[in-house]
């Protein structure tokens, strides 16, 4: 143990402790900018900087750890000074315009900047550091904004392990962040998690807008418009308008469909219900694949993240991708071939806009292939949409949705967090294979319990029709690299893998509501239990193969699972990309 | 003197063994902008008070080279040598000491064309 002394306040804490999480101890926020705990310790930004008695230079608390007997001084006349010295100089490297900013009031930088009262003479919309604005179908950068922190160096490279994004200093007076120079996010192989996105302080990294041509889209009164949602965005609708923390998501839901209608959207489906439509059809899938002795494993193609991921970085598992499309596109080809006609809309006339939580699915509807949802929002950009509608969310009480899509079993509900899918899964693969009712619903080891940026994998092992199944969950780039050297070097035989490309699963989407360091943790349990609740108490129904509007479909549309209807409308193909990545 | 070439590590042991050294006035301004436009290819770029500090403080001697310097100039350019102390590496460091050196032996000769009196 090290006694040291802060701001005359004496405190004893673990030896290699850090001067910031010694100074946390005594209920003091040291400010940080660059710093990010286990991702990002690099000490870039110098605000974080303390005095300590008998060093000349000012240290930085973030990454110097404490020594027995140290005097540190957090608020000094030298410290503040420096402080505001340092973001002065950021700031006159930066372009404000916060009004239009897509960091939409969650800027950390300018936070900091009024905290210490900055004032520059050069303030106001300037050139920024670099003018460069990169494009991508998912991720964009607006470089005049970058204030060089390298969090979503790390993050790419820590979390994500893709290495999209570098730190390019050649000139050191002139670095810049970016991906490969000339080329887009998508080429130079950006999955699109989104993952940079939720960790930059600013708003030099943010998702390509769709509102616009969503605004075009509900203006046009020809359009029926249909408004996709997705479970993570409600549960994400708490902390985005401050609502009472006891709601359940039924309730958010209704909220949601309320706004949305308000909105000018003409119906709104539960992309829930096309969850359990993709469970049906993968345990059909998977029980085909095990019969036939295809190969296997049977990797989840649920999330577009992974889906890039593993057409990008795991070429040779390309062909284990299940061929089932993501339930939002799987939605909009069945709202446009199917509800369109019993709506007696003209097919043309139907316009698709799913709500999500990550650029994947914005990069997901340019796929060649996928051609029947029109734009993808996040929820930056829904409640951007609500607050020129002037709809005053929090006064909503909520309107039931009423569609033939929006009926959903609690399985479905349980995509939003990682291992729900393979919980769903298992509910009804039991019952395709045993032909009766699994009794048990739920799986430790698939439960989410805690948020951490780099949890390992989960694994299941169950025992169906005779033969033990194997099952694995894996979340996050950096955690699927391992997964699949570990898999290849020790030839494990999985019969199903879950990939999420978000640590947590699209609860902790890269477009979720921006989180801090002292909420994080409490909103991802928030967020969690809201989707666990729904399925545990909420739902009468909790596997998929028991909604009964999905019987109906298959009645009138689709025949069975896997069926060549199914294949026509539901199904999808998969390459190897080539990237470049320098 | 000519210091383009001059040893800087030679020049600082000058500047700070012999406080009463005093730079010419007219060379002054223009001796620390040639120190520091050596000093550039060896700024990494990783932190803000070297990488745009050393620029800006650049840009304010600049102004003093251009008769164009105030008091608010040097003022700025006190604090923002201080706060090179902020630096990462001790490429800043150094280059913080060996300006906080020359403000202390030469702080006349940059006052003398701001003050008002
Ligand atoms: S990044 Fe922050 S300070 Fe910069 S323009 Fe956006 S909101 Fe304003
Ligand atoms: S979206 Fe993900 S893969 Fe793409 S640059 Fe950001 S962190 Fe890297
Ligand atoms: S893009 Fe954002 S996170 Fe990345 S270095 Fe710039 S400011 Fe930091
Ligand atoms: S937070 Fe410590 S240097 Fe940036």
């Amino acid at each position: 143990m090290a006694t040291v002394s802060i701001n005359g306040v004496n405190v004893k804490v673990k030896n290699g402790t850090n001067i910031l999480k010694a100074a946390e101890s005594i209920g003091l926020k040291i400010p940080t900018l660059c710093f990010l705990e286990e991702v990002n310790e690099i000490g870039f930004c110098r605000l974080c900087v303390v005095e300590v008695e008998g060093v000349q230079d000012l240290v930085s608390a973030c990454n110097t750890p404490v020594k027995n007997k140290m005097k540190i001084f957090t608020d000094s006349k030298k410290v503040i000074d420096s402080r505001i010295s340092t973001l002065q100089l950021l700031a006159s490297r930066h372009r404000f315009d916060c009004w239009v900013c897509p960091k939409e009031g969650a800027c950390e930088f300018y936070d900091m900047l009024k905290t210490y009262h900055v004032e520059f003479e050069e303030f106001g919309p300037s050139k920024g550091r670099n003018s460069a604005k990169i494009k991508g179908l998912g991720v964009n950068q607006d470089q005049s904004k970058c204030i060089l922190c390298k969090r979503c160096v790390s993050v790419c490279a820590e979390h994500t392990s893709t290495r999209v994004l570098k730190f390019r200093d050649e000139d050191g007076l002139n670095p810049v962040v970016s991906p490969t120079i000339g080329l887009s996010f998508d080429e130079s192989g950006c999955i699109a998690c989104g993952q940079c996105i939720s960790v930059c302080p600013t708003g030099t990294l943010f998702e390509a807008d769709h509102l616009a041509q969503v605004e075009e889209l509900l203006y046009e009164r020809e359009n029926f418009n249909v408004a996709q949602v997705t479970d993570e965005v409600k549960t994400a609708l708490i902390e985005e308008f401050d609502l009472d923390k006891n709601l359940n998501l039924e309730k958010l839901e209704e909220m949601l469909n309320e706004a949305l209608t308000m909105s000018g959207f003409d119906m709104v489906t539960n992309v829930n219900f096309a969850n359990d439509l993709t469970v049906l059809e993968l345990a059909s899938e998977l029980h085909t694949r095990f019969n036939t002795g295809a190969p296997l494993p049977l990797i989840s193609s649920v999330c577009p993240g992974a889906v890039n991921y593993v057409e990008m970085y795991q070429k040779n598992y390309v062909d284990y991708l299940s061929k089932v499309k993501g339930p939002h596109t799987l939605l909009g080809t069945l709202t446009k071939e199917f509800l369109s006609e019993k709506l007696e809309q003209e097919k043309a006339n139907v316009k698709i806009t799913s709500i999500v939580s990550c650029p994947a699915r914005k990069t997901e509807i340019s796929r060649e292939d996928i051609n029947d949802v029109d734009a993808v929002l996040t929820i930056r950009e829904l409640v951007r949409l609500f607050r020129k509608k002037e709809i005053n969310f929090k006064e909503l009480s909520g309107v039931k949705q009423d569609s033939l899509f929006s009926k959903a079993s609690g399985a479905g509900s349980l995509f939003a967090v990682s291992g729900g899918l393979t919980t769903a899964l298992i509910r009804t693969l039991y019952n395709v294979i045993e032909k009766k009712e699994l009794d048990e619903l739920e799986f430790d080891k698939l439960v989410f319990t805690e948020h951490n940026h780099a949890g390992n994998f989960k694994e299941l092992k169950m025992k169906i029709g005779g033969t033990d199944f194997r099952f694995a969950v894996v979340d996050g780039g950096a955690n699927m690299k391992e997964f699949f050297k570990l898999m290849d070097k020790k030839k494990k035989k999985y019969n199903f893998i879950e990939l999420n490309a978000c640590s947590s699963g699209c609860i902790n989407g890269g477009l979720m509501p921006y989180n801090f360091e002292e909420t994080v943790q409490e909103n991802m349990m928030l967020r969690a239990n809201l989707i666990y609740n729904d399925d545990r108490e909420t739902k009468e129904v909790r596997k998929a193969h028991l909604n009964l509007s999905l019987e109906s479909l298959y009645e009138e549309l689709l025949v069975e699972p896997n069926s060549a209807k199914a294949h026509e409308l539901l199904y999808r193909n998969f390459s190897q990309k080539d990237i470049d990545n320098n | 003197m000519e210091l383009k070439n001059f040893p800087v590590n030679e020049l600082f042991q000058k500047w700070i063994l012999d406080g009463e050294t005093k730079l010419g006035e007219p060379e002054l301004v223009k001796d620390v902008l040639n120190y520091l436009d050596g000093q550039k290819g060896e700024i990494c770029g990783k932190c803000a008070p070297c990488r745009d500090g050393v620029v800006r403080i650049e840009q304010l001697l600049q102004l003093f080279e251009n008769n164009k310097a105030n008091l608010n100039t040097l003022k700025e350019l006190e604090k923002l040598t201080y706060n090179l102390r902020a630096s990462r590496c001790s490429v800043g460091l150094d280059i913080g000491k060996n300006l906080e050196v020359v403000l202390e032996n030469n702080y006349n000769v940059l006052y003398k064309p701001v003050r008002k009196y």
